[in-house]
């Protein structure tokens, strides 16, 4: 198979046809929603409509949406811009926009995860403040393993507790229906590019009735809530990107056949040799993660990407930092594991053909590891 | 000739997009969607190859080198690293103050009001009639205790380009950090981190032809210019910008810079004549006043106050131009330009100010027709004024006393 095997879609995905022909056409233009000539008005028209394109695909009808470079900034802006939090509690198995977000003046409570990668219900019970002065960050799709987490049942606890709870749902949108309303969030974090819109764009939606402070500051653009000209095309692109998902949704469901077929393959291959993480809950359609004890996965990767499959081994925002994988060890997996994961996340594009490919060409490389390993 | 109406006169608030410019973006988004972080495969690789391409365009085109270019969504997001991030890393070294002028951009104002409220000291610098800071008011105000001196290249509104090699030398004597916010200079006017001694710039893709969410940050390393950054996560830029950078965005401005680099001077030129023109028509209807110093400005930048005339009602009857009247981002509220306001120009006048933006795309051809119509629309409407009635019959227009809207 000479065409390239694209099986890192959480990490970013192909910017989808329509979304390009749209931003091409906003390209045309000089469009800035604060100006007062016409111009001005139809790229307030434009991202008008992404915010009801987003509310739409979400139910967020009762929700702000302010529009970001990304859900990075998305998840900064809430952490430090909701007055009269003093702690913020988050799981282990968090993203690193999360994870690594610890503003100074705030008490930082990490929750644990049980072995199914799953966030530690009673543990954050156990640990939630006496007072209601807190915010829970909770994402609803792992990046790495695909495990959905009990957001309602999260947003209860808290709730019943007067506190307030942030939603990374980036890796969920597109791959799940995503209901605000029901998950009963205060807060979301959204991103783009995970769901074949443009990389550089995100939002931030906001119940209605709270406020927030901006991170960044300047002119009033988006109710004074994020300072800096919109970015009007990449805002289009993701609008038709938020529709495309909505129509999607049913067909990215099927995707879960893929993944059985895949998981089938590598039991074959690899026998009692492996592990899937998070097998026991239900995930996202897409992503499979899984290692091989006592093998280093960065090997694997290179025998793949020399036969033009393309995948990874967690997440890809270290930023060039190859480490062992601090989800693995939230998971608590057994120390032979811990080297030798590959995260296999598929798109909409992927095919039966690409998987029995993929599962050919690893059979190869790991009877190679076992020979060498005799 | 037939002319496509509006007229985008509007270079300030943002550019069209040069076509090379978005040929290559949508090049890269259809071949080369990868994410620049993913360490796993060609696709990330090829990625983030393409964003080292631009970071190298950014840094040549203002002498740097590319480890100093930092990438973020746009300048509004340079300005509040560079201006929080120094003073919230300095600060434990007992530097708590920082320097700014009245007449910076929103972004820069707001961020420095913000330290303002953690305790910081901020000195905002008048300026002259003319726009222009005073260096011995600046000396002047420099103190041990001063980390940072923030001051733009050109300013928004009015064109003026402030003297950066001597408010440079000025900080470099003193051993203080020089920011400037040159999202409308970058591209524009020669800049040059070295001669001028700026430790720290601002960029903006949108206002050079290139695309909006996306700004550089330029820092640099010798010497060292530390920083606090404003996003945590994954740790992308060197950690001093969370978030996945945008490649075809990054693509786009590194596009747009190179560009620039060639053809700055040809623009200048041809930005040059067109503004001479156009700026000698108006000042022909008399009672016009071009804001802001006349020699040290850039020219694709003429905010002129009309007499006798209400700026929202002319940008009514020129409609035919899209125009602003101050600064696009303040344009939505009807109150005076604070900056028109710090330069002493008077309610009556700030009120009546409209800023031409010119830019590579302007023709002859439009500006011709712009001039035919601002002559027509200001004699009309100064017919129907009873402004133009008072002025004409010597009355101070600055002892009426203007409601709000």
């Amino acid at each position: 198979m000479i065409q390239p095997v694209y099986f890192d879609h959480n990490a970013t995905t192909p910017l989808s046809n329509e979304a390009l022909m749209a931003m091409n056409q906003v390209y045309q233009f000089p469009y800035n929603t604060s100006s007062v000539h016409q111009f001005g008005s139809k790229a307030n028209q434009i991202v008008n409509e992404a915010r009801k394109s987003l509310q739409n695909l979400l139910n967020a009808h009762n929700y702000e949406v302010i529009f970001t470079s990304g859900s990075t900034e998305a998840t900064n802006t809430i952490f430090n811009g909701i007055e009269g939090i003093s702690d913020i509690l988050f799981s282990s198995i968090e993203h690193a926009s999360v994870f690594n977000c610890r503003p100074k003046n705030k008490n930082i409570i990490e929750i644990a995860s049980t072995n199914q990668g799953i966030i530690d219900i009673s543990d954050l019970q156990e640990k939630l403040p006496k007072h209601s002065n807190f915010l829970v960050s909770a994402m609803l799709a792992n990046n790495e393993t695909g495990a959905i987490q009990p957001i309602a049942e999260i947003s209860k606890i808290v709730h019943q507790k007067s506190g307030l709870i942030h939603c990374d749902i980036v890796q969920a949108v597109g791959k799940i229906n995503v209901d605000l309303e029901e998950l009963n969030i205060d807060f979301a974090s959204v991103s783009a590019h995970k769901f074949n819109g443009p990389q550089g764009v995100g939002a931030l939606l906001v119940r209605k009735g709270l406020d927030i402070e901006p991170l960044i500051l300047g002119s009033k653009q988006e109710k004074g809530k994020r300072a800096g000209s919109l970015n009007v095309a990449g805002i289009a692109g993701f609008s038709v990107a938020c529709k495309q998902a909505q129509e999607n949704l049913p067909e990215f469901a099927k995707i879960s056949h893929l993944v059985n077929r895949l998981q089938q393959g590598l039991k074959t291959i690899c026998g009692d040799n492996s592990q899937v993480f998070s097998q026991e809950v239900a995930k996202i359609p897409n992503t499979l993660l899984f290692s091989v004890a006592n093998q280093n996965s960065q090997t694997a990767l290179i025998h793949c990407d020399l036969h033009n499959i393309y995948l990874s081994a967690g997440a890809a925002c270290s930023s060039g930092s190859i480490n062992q994988s601090r989800i693995l060890k939230a998971l608590s997996a057994e120390p032979k594991f811990l080297q030798g994961a590959l995260r296999i996340s598929l798109g909409l594009s992927n095919t039966e053909a690409e998987i029995d490919y993929f599962l050919n060409v690893y059979q190869d490389y790991y009877q190679l590891q076992q020979k060498l390993c005799q | 000739m037939s002319i496509k109406l509006p007229i985008y006169l509007d270079y300030q608030s943002t550019t069209p997009i040069d076509p090379r410019v978005i040929d290559i973006m949508l090049k890269t988004m259809q071949n080369d969607f990868g994410n620049p972080h993913s360490r796993s495969h060609s696709y990330g690789w090829r990625a983030e190859e393409l964003v080292e391409i631009a970071r190298n365009q950014v840094a040549k085109l203002i002498n740097a080198n590319e480890k100093e270019i930092f990438f973020t969504s746009g300048a509004t997001e340079s300005n509040n690293i560079a201006i929080k991030g120094v003073a919230n890393f300095y600060k434990s070294n007992q530097k708590n103050h920082i320097i700014t002028v009245a007449t910076e951009h929103k972004c820069v104002i707001n961020s420095c009001r913000d330290l303002e409220q953690e305790g910081f000291n901020i000195t905002f610098l008048p300026v002259q009639k003319n726009g222009l800071v005073d260096l011995n008011q600046l000396k002047q105000a420099i103190t041990k205790q001063t980390a940072l001196v923030s001051v733009m290249a050109i300013n928004n509104e009015i064109g003026v380009i402030q003297p950066l090699a001597e408010i440079g030398k000025i900080c470099r004597e003193n051993q203080v950090f020089f920011h400037t916010d040159c999202a409308q200079a970058f591209g524009k006017i020669p800049l040059d981190v070295e001669a001028m001694n700026i430790d720290l710039m601002s960029i903006s893709g949108h206002k050079i032809y290139g695309p909006k969410g996306i700004g550089a940050l330029f820092v640099r390393r010798k010497p060292r210019v530390r920083i606090k950054p404003l996003f945590s996560g994954g740790g992308q830029e060197r950690g001093i910008r969370s978030g996945t950078v945008p490649t075809a965005l990054a693509v786009g401005l590194g596009k747009a810079s190179e560009i620039a680099l060639q053809e700055m001077h040809q623009d200048l030129q041809k930005v040059t004549k067109l503004s001479q023109k156009l700026a000698l028509a108006i000042s022909d209807l008399t009672h016009t006043y071009l804001n802001g110093d006349s020699q040290n400005r850039y020219p694709g930048n003429l905010n002129f106050s009309f007499a006798g005339i209400e700026g929202e009602s002319m940008i009514m009857a020129i409609k035919d131009l899209a125009v602003s009247s101050g600064s696009a981002c303040t344009s939505a509220s009807l109150e005076p330009s604070y900056v028109l306001y710090a330069l002493g120009v008077g309610a009556d006048l700030a009120h009546t100010s409209i800023r031409f933006g010119l830019g590579r795309f302007t023709t002859e051809e439009e500006i011709d027709f712009a001039i035919n119509l601002i002559t027509s629309k200001v004699q009309k409407l100064r017919n129907m004024s009873p402004l133009w009635d008072m002025i004409q019959k010597g009355i101070d227009l600055n002892s009426i006393k203007w409601q709000s809207h």
